[in-house]
């Protein structure tokens, strides 16, 4: 059982680095064809690039850093149960790449804010013109 | 006197920032998503809000040690969190270009 959840968590790291990717080259895209709100797309984007870091924190927890090429090595650790932690600085460092990234979530979610409410109130005036 | 661990408490603060931050971004993605009438911000707010769940039971298991099971539970949300984000970039990247 402990062995199965290790391998959905190995799994679930690979899967939330590449869909990190995917949604920064997307919105990468979104902002470049975007010009009003293309500085809240560059922030959404640096901070979906962040989930690199959980890419990062799966290499080495299956310790393919320290052992690139040796899969056997890498079976060994898998068959262990994972039974490798991080290191505990890398750790804080993951956590302080993951504040850096939540930081840029409220401020694109702010920014984003900012330009609806902007844009309500806008046509709002608009609509009140045209009843006068 | 025996020894007492105490936990790594720049983790825990660095961990709570981290919690806010993803909070007050998700807030506020919901926000956004009541004024433009779109549900692809709902969809990224879920994702954030579950992101800063997510670290609130790093929390817990640093001040409590409940076990890896909360936190290995929480990476797999982690996951789905970032597939919501997904979802939802998608869609406003469909809707925009």
């Amino acid at each position: 059982m402990a062995a199965l959840i290790d391998y959905v968590v190995i799994l679930a790291h690979a899967l939330s680095t590449i869909i990190g990717i995917w949604v920064a080259y997307l919105t990468f895209k979104i902002a470049k064809k975007n010009v009003g709100v293309s500085t809240y797309w560059t922030l959404f984007s640096m901070a979906a690039i962040l989930n690199v870091t959980h890419g990062v924190m799966f290499l080495i927890k299956v310790g393919l850093l320290f052992n690139l090429f040796s899969v056997a090595s890498l079976m060994a650790l898998v068959q262990q149960g994972m039974a490798l932690p991080l290191p505990s600085g890398m750790y804080a460092f993951a956590h302080t790449i993951f504040a850096i990234q939540g930081m840029l979530f409220a401020v694109a979610g702010f920014m984003m804010l900012q330009f609806y409410t902007k844009l309500s109130l806008d046509m709002n005036a608009m609509m009140s013109k045209g009843k006068k | 006197m025996a020894n007492i661990l105490l936990p790594d408490y720049t983790l825990i603060y660095i961990v709570a920032l981290t919690v806010g931050f993803y909070f007050i971004g998700g807030y506020l993605f919901f926000m956004v998503s009541k004024l433009s009438l779109k549900k692809e911000h709902t969809y990224i707010g879920i994702a954030i809000i579950i992101m800063s769940l997510t670290e609130l039971s790093e929390i817990i298991e640093i001040l409590w040690g409940t076990g890896n099971l909360i936190i290995e539970t929480c990476i797999i949300g982690l996951a789905i969190s970032n597939v919501l984000l997904l979802v939802g970039v998608k869609r406003i990247a469909k809707s925009l270009t």
